[in-house]
């Protein structure tokens, strides 16, 4: 049977993954900050959301407003989406915020869900007070104490399991440090989500690169090399490689 | 490349500037060989022979070779308004390329002069210890090239320390042609092109 797709809506993208995400998939975007993994998805769950798809913003760092800003650089209207793209941001610190996503979730029958980022859900020893709801410390009640890093995974965890219940065509994004291991910063969610997909930026003089790569694309013949891209403003777009396949 | 810090290699493979193709390799967009050292040994040796050849290969190097290139780059990637930033990136490349490790000890912006220090110069290495003097002469045509380029401004790279000699490192001199002083013209008359 074949493979129903969501369609990325960025030019050139979704033949470079045999047509596009896998419908219930889970797809992690990982990079260094400004690498484009936001404005990947936010792209990604406004035109689809266009196209009458119902999509799921969720954002823990910025507000609505920020969002509505980037969207406006890129001349994306939210007014036009309707009520097919819901912009949802919370704070990392409530308590609740696991059972208040997981509310908000079963609200609606999304098509497209996508949680900007998972890295903002990990503790930092900063935040090491941070309260728990008894929800999540249920989940860790196991004979040896858990480590903040631990719980983080746990949560994680949760999130994603949550995100694969729901059917929807799932982003997630992390925020990746250079030089640490692991793909995204919990090291776990490369290894639970169906694809990931890598994204770089280099600055030489006053020239910026990015890139992205797809590492993995569960039931998908999919790009193995570097795909260049731009942030225009209209938002990503990929560079056609005049050297592919050329020679 | 996950795990550790990205090399100047990582990074230029992500953005393709670097690409190993099907009998085509391209550096920033242009096109580069793998030769094995020995071919610059060889030329390296003409120069240990015939000192006489010295200034004259330099200067090819320089303006048949480098300059041209490193020109190339500062357009490519816009690097006009910075060539300081220009330098220590074409400093991180020649590491990249081999040509050992590399360490600005010294840079006067004002007078565009300064001191670069080299670990690990393969020519050097080569003749460790073995002569009286520098040996470095196609690291220093591409480097004076380079930083022509960079500096929009006739620039001379003249080797002051050398492994082949008995030195721990290599260390170049550069500034503008134009302002080397009469001693130093004198002093290292054999790194110089002919006049």
């Amino acid at each position: 049977m074949a493979v129903q797709r969501i369609t990325s809506e960025i030019s050139g993208f979704d033949k470079l993954v045999g047509g596009g995400f896998p419908k219930g998939s889970i797809s992690l975007i990982s990079g260094t900050p400004g690498t484009g993994k936001s404005i990947f998805c936010l792209q990604v769950a406004y035109f689809n959301a266009l196209q009458g798809k119902k999509a799921l913003y969720v954002d823990f760092e910025e507000t609505e407003e920020d969002i509505n800003g980037q969207m406006e650089i890129f001349g994306w209207d939210l007014k036009k989406a309707g009520k097919n793209l819901e912009i949802y941001s919370d704070h990392v610190d409530d308590a609740d915020l696991l059972l208040k996503l997981q509310r908000k979730i079963k609200e609606n029958k999304w098509d497209i869900i996508v949680i900007d980022s998972l890295a903002s859900l990990l503790p930092t020893p900063a935040a090491s007070n941070k309260k728990y709801s008894l929800h999540e410390l249920l989940d860790t009640v196991i004979p040896v104490p858990l480590d903040l890093e631990s719980v983080g995974r746990l949560r994680v965890k949760a999130i994603l399991s949550i995100l694969k219940q729901s059917g929807a065509t799932c982003f997630v994004t992390s925020e990746r440090i250079e030089g640490l291991p692991g793909y995204s910063r919990d090291t776990i969610s490369e290894f639970l989500c169906d694809a990931v997909i890598l994204t770089y930026y280099y600055g030489i003089g006053a020239v910026d690169f990015r890139s992205m790569r797809i590492i993995k694309f569960r039931r998908s013949n999919h790009e193995k090399d570097y795909i260049l891209f731009n942030i225009t403003s209209k938002g990503i777009d990929l560079i056609e490689d005049p050297l592919k396949n050329k020679r | 490349m996950i795990g550790k810090k990205m090399s100047i290699f990582d990074k230029l493979a992500a953005i393709k500037e670097v690409r190993f193709e099907d009998g085509n390799i391209t550096l920033s967009g242009q096109r580069v060989l793998i030769i094995p050292q020995e071919f610059a040994f060889a030329v390296t040796d003409l120069m240990v022979k015939d000192k006489e050849l010295t200034g004259t290969i330099y200067e090819v190097v320089r303006n048949k070779l480098s300059v041209g290139w490193a020109e190339y780059i500062r357009r490519r990637y816009k690097f006009g308004d910075n060539p300081r930033n220009f330098v220590k990136w074409l400093i991180e490349v020649g590491a990249f390329v081999g040509w050992g490790r590399h360490e600005l000890i010294k840079f006067d912006s004002e007078k565009l002069e300064g001191i670069l220090r080299t670990y690990d110069a393969p020519m050097g290495i080569l003749y460790e210890n073995k002569l009286d003097h520098p040996v470095d002469h196609i690291w220093r045509g591409l480097t004076s090239g380079c930083a022509t380029a960079a500096f929009q401004e006739d620039m001379d790279w003249i080797e002051i320390k050398c492994i082949a000699k008995g030195d721990p490192y290599c260390e170049f001199l550069f500034k503008p042609r134009k302002s080397l002083t009469p001693e130093e013209i004198t002093k290292y008359k054999e790194q110089l092109p002919p006049l």
